[in-house]
């Protein structure tokens, strides 16, 4: 009788302790999907965001929803996304980078994309990417001189 | 023939349309909107569709249809008031739009008159 109710006990024991398991499993998940995405004003109505890393469409449905939640409350006009810290740029990546800059120019924004290295330019192309209507360039510097010209903007040299 | 339910205010020479979801079901709202704007000897318009609560693309179609009417009887056009749940659903069923957009009233009006 007293081995039988410890067999069961065992059992329950063992049963939480694999539910528990798998919920900590569960919370891994969640927690390696949640990231922070860098959002810099770097001038009125101008915002920056770099990206970095792998980009699945976990990862850009965030990118997008955090944006376009900037727009209003910041007035945005421009927005600057930066990929060159992006490893690889498939058919899926630049998908979502032009659903981003359509959603965007929606809200009366408009979205620069630089950091296009060679290699990405050249995917771009090969998957058959029209990216006609989006504003790149290969450096962030040039994407930046271009987002201040949209605002009205110009970047000085003062000699010394 | 149809009244519209969509108000017409007159802000900077431009003739803001704050559109009702309804006034796109009508067959011939386009019509209706332009002869309204062309009673004020307006050319700009921008369209407000900030009262609308969310966008399904029979509504993104039928604002297009609107647009194209407008633009033919030589009016300029700026849709406005688009949020940004609308915005990150919408290109998941439309492929693409193909109207000027602005932020908001104030938005629209300072790009028609750019």
């Amino acid at each position: 009788m007293s081995n039988k109710k410890t067999t069961g006990d065992s059992d329950k024991t063992n049963k939480i302790q694999s539910q528990q398991k798998e919920i900590d499993g569960l919370y891994d998940q969640i927690e390696s999907s949640r990231f922070d995405l860098p959002m810099l004003k770097i001038a009125e109505r101008v915002l920056m965001v770099p990206l970095v890393g792998a980009v699945d469409s976990v990862k850009s449905q965030k990118i997008m929803e955090d944006v376009l939640d900037s727009i209003k409350p910041m007035s945005l006009r421009v927005v600057v996304l930066d990929i060159a810290g992006i490893k690889v740029v498939d058919s899926a990546v630049a998908a979502h980078l032009i659903k981003i800059a359509k959603a965007t120019k929606l809200m009366g924004c408009k979205t620069i994309i630089t950091g296009i290295s060679p290699i990405i330019s050249q995917n771009i192309v090969n998957l058959g990417v029209d990216v006609r209507d989006i504003d790149t360039t290969s450096t962030l510097q040039d994407g930046m001189q271009k987002a201040y010209e949209a605002v009205g903007l110009k970047l000085v040299q003062f000699n010394e | 023939m149809n009244s519209l339910n969509s108000s017409v205010v007159v802000i900077d020479n431009v003739a803001v349309i704050g559109l009702q979801r309804d006034d796109l079901e009508i067959a011939n709202c386009g019509f209706l909107v332009s002869k309204r704007i062309k009673e004020e000897s307006i050319s700009k318009t921008a369209i407000n569709i900030e009262s609308f609560e969310y966008i399904t693309s029979e509504n993104v179609y039928a604002l297009q249809k609107l647009i194209d009417v407008l633009e033919i009887s030589g009016i300029s056009v700026c849709v406005c008031g688009f949020d940004a749940v609308s915005a990150s659903i919408i290109f998941t069923f439309v492929d693409d739009i193909y109207f000027s957009t602005a932020l908001d009233v104030r938005n629209a009006i300072l790009e028609l008159n750019s």
